[in-house]
């Protein structure tokens, strides 16, 4: 008995020896790659002292959370110039907002740069996450484009992030197309016949008879429905007649099949870019469409980063594109930067923020590096008026661009933007495929606002 | 010597606390605190982002005015009638082919482990599975019906608000009715087989026995069975939230209880109310609970 015990004992004590064994060699590991990174700390801090003058000593480095590759480039450039170790780390855009929220919840300092896009600033300026920046606000308000500084403040009027670029909307054409269809490929008026919705009907049904498709899907213009006027004011939900106008229109789109059926994103929309495309494609693989009818599609709806989308995918296009003013102009998107509100680095992370958005030079580093992103900055913006962009017809896209994004009225936008439009989308669709009457569907849409923000008052 | 003794006594129902500790720590931890801080942001404007200001009850009266919910709450009930009614009215089947002494059924384990398979496959696996298998132009549902000239024109199985509700339901049916069975069996199987020979043996059919031995003996599983598919069903999220993925119409179309909960959390930033939506889902299923429960046993009360 007792010996049973015994080895019992011994087991059990050989067992718990083993377990320990494993966890220290799991310790093991940890600990060299903790070397690791010190290493390289260590490394970093040598170099940035060999390069001397950067005037931040021991502290001479920052860690960037970022959506997208951009800001790495960034980086690279700002060490070259100053010495100073910048690691960027990008973060998917679905995992950002819950990986930032947990970590500055927690008021952690690990990060110093911090970035968002415009409709999630609010959130995290109201959390406090974004340090005060107005010790760079006169430069801001000199030289960006106004409402990226407009957008960059938070309710009461502090700023706390900024941009490197714009991204103002467009309507991107087919030159080629516009002079079979109108005989002229002109961007002024090609404008005209989109300066409203029931003007972008009468094209639509030109194009229509012409052979081709006005946009690829009826949901195209659903920037513009957005912008124009504020969806909430002083609380009060407001359904313009412009916002019934795009609904309007979107349905006519729809029902009398002005459009190609190929939603954005889809296979079918990047093909359309390039050549023709079969019509009603959805989301199907082209390769199960080899027998559809197939068309053209004349033009798309989407901010400057989609231009270059365009461009990207343009093969046999290349260079007929054009860019012209749609209904009202508007913005879609965009890369904000500010400094972690509990970064220990904060004065070298504004120095960072001011190198990305409030130097001509970088600026003007970055339209040509990126080839086409439009930058922010007013004076570079100005200085490139007269480039001649060979992918767009030789069209003075950024001279179009600068006086788009001057134009927006960044007052309209408010909160709700997203959520509301998705509803007015919702509701727009359910009229389309017939399922409710419009007046059913606008009711609807006031009962989701209701029901969603409290606070809004409806007035039926 | 007894003092001792009694000392000892003593430490040892001290040791039981080091025993239970890394569970209860854990369960305190991920299960008992987010249960009463959930209970108390229910009762503020928390939007995650905020410091949460109390506001009282506000959150709990909106849910009574939010038709949303309680759309989304008939869809819930709507996708777990056609569940429920398939889930268990295939096991039940089953277990009435396999537990008949009769039929002397093989391969009951084997069968049990197939029926099971579905209930292992991930939600986000069986979602996207049903939703190639469904799809309007290339699915192969459609291509089966259309070929064998059953439809002329394919079922948009998905993009049909009624037809998609069906199809969770019985996504659901088919990933769970193997779960219901096994313990429908272990109920049949626990009842002691002599009175099912006893019957046949005084000449009751089979239909006899089901009703009056099978049934009444299989209550307590039947009971426990019903009432974790009604608190798994009203809780239903992971398949109607991916069948629907990305087609906002069709979202709402399945949009269930814990859906719009969700929506509402981490979609509109209001945690806040959809903690107070989370507790009176809870009241709502323990009603039902304890409903059912006085259902099934009504009649022995009685007696």
């Amino acid at each position: 008995m007792k010996m049973k015990r015994l080895a019992a004992l011994l087991l059990a004590g050989a067992m718990t020896l083993s377990l320990a064994a494993c966890g220290n060699d799991g310790g093991k590991e940890t600990g060299s790659t903790g070397g690791g990174t010190k290493e390289t700390a260590d490394n970093a801090a040598d170099s940035s002292s060999s390069n001397g003058d950067t005037g931040t000593s021991g502290g001479g480095q920052l860690v960037v959370w970022t959506l997208a590759d951009d800001l790495k480039q960034f980086a690279e450039r700002y060490k070259e110039q100053t010495g100073v170790e910048v690691s960027v780390e990008v973060i998917a855009p679905a995992d950002y907002s819950t990986k930032l929220t947990s970590a500055l919840g927690a008021k952690s300092s690990e990060v110093d740069v911090i970035v968002g896009e415009p409709q999630m600033l609010g959130n995290f300026f109201e959390a406090g996450f974004f340090a005060d920046l107005s010790a760079l606000e006169a430069d801001a308000k000199e030289q960006i484009v106004d409402y990226v500084y407009e957008a960059g403040k938070d309710d009461s009027g502090v700023l706390r992030a900024l941009s490197y670029q714009v991204t103002p909307g467009a309507i991107i054409y087919r030159r080629d197309l516009a002079q079979t269809i109108f005989g002229t490929d002109d961007p002024d008026e090609m404008s005209k016949k989109f300066k409203d919705f029931d003007t972008i009907l009468q094209t639509a049904e030109e194009v229509k008879a012409a052979g081709y498709r006005i946009f690829s899907d009826s949901g195209n213009l659903r920037w513009y429905a957005n912008a124009g006027d504020a969806w909430v004011v002083d609380g009060v939900l407001q359904v313009s007649d412009a916002k019934l106008g795009y609904m309007d229109a979107a349905v006519k789109l729809y029902q009398d099949e002005l459009v190609a059926f190929a939603p954005e994103w889809s296979a079918a929309w990047y093909a359309s870019m390039g050549g023709p495309l079969p019509l009603n494609a959805g989301w199907s693989d082209l390769a199960d469409l080899a027998d559809a009818e197939m068309t053209e599609i004349f033009a798309y709806s989407l901010p400057s980063w989609g231009a270059l989308i365009v461009r990207d995918n343009a093969n046999d296009n290349k260079g007929k594109f054009g860019v012209c003013s749609g209904p009202c102009s508007y913005f879609g998107g965009g890369t904000f930067i500010g400094v972690n509100a509990y970064s220990k680095n904060q004065e070298l992370a504004a120095d960072f923020i001011k190198f990305c958005t409030l130097n001509e030079d970088t600026a003007q580093w970055w339209l040509e590096t990126s080839n086409g992103d439009v930058v922010s900055n007013k004076a570079v913006l100005a200085a490139n008026q007269d480039f001649e962009n060979e992918s767009f017809g030789n069209q003075k896209t950024y001279a179009f661009y600068l006086k788009e994004a001057e134009n927006i009225d960044y007052s309209v936008v408010t909160k709700y933007d997203d959520a509301i439009g998705n509803f007015w989308g919702a509701s727009i669709e359910a009229i389309q495929k017939g399922e409710m009457t419009k007046e059913e569907a606008i009711e609807d849409f006031y009962m989701q606002v209701e029901v969603t923000f409290p606070e809004i008052t409806v007035n039926r | 010597m007894e003092k001792k003794k009694s000392k000892g006594i003593k430490n040892r129902d001290n040791m039981g606390w080091l025993f239970i500790a890394p569970f209860l720590i854990v369960f305190l931890t991920f299960s008992i605190y987010p249960v009463f801080r959930t209970l108390y942001l229910s009762f503020t404007d928390y939007s995650g982002f905020n410091v949460p200001t109390w506001v009282g009850l506000s959150n709990y009266t909106r849910v009574f005015k939010d038709k949303l919910f309680w759309e989304a709450f008939g869809n819930t009930l709507k996708i777990w009638g056609i569940n429920i009614v398939l889930q268990l009215g295939i096991a039940f089947l089953l277990t009435i082919v396999f537990s008949d002494i009769k039929y002397r059924m093989k391969g009951l384990s084997v069968f049990r482990a197939l029926f099971y398979l579905p209930n292992l496959i991930a939600a986000t696996s069986v979602a996207f599975l049903f939703k190639t298998l469904l799809d309007w132009k290339f699915g192969s549902v459609n291509q089966i019906l259309t070929g064998l000239g059953i439809t002329e024109t394919p079922v948009d199985w998905l993009g049909t608000p009624a037809l998609l509700r069906t199809v969770v339901g019985v996504i659901g049916a088919w990933m769970w009715f193997g779960n219901s069975f096994i313990m429908l069996m272990a109920g049949v199987q626990g009842i002691n087989g002599d009175y099912f020979e006893a019957a046949s043996i005084d000449g009751a059919g089979r239909w006899t026995i089901f009703a009056k031995i099978t049934l009444p003996l299989l209550k307590p599983i039947l009971l426990y069975v019903a009432i974790t598919s009604l608190i798994g069903g009203l809780q239903i999220f992971d398949i109607p939230y991916l069948v629907s993925l990305g087609n906002q119409k069709m979202t709402r179309s399945v949009n269930t209880a814990v859906m719009h909960l969700y929506n509402m959390a981490f979609k509109n930033r209001q945690i806040g109310y959809a903690g107070a939506l989370a507790f009176i889902l809870f009241f709502i299923i323990a009603i039902c609970s304890v409903v059912v429960y006085r259902l099934m046993y009504a009649g022995k009360e009685e007696e």
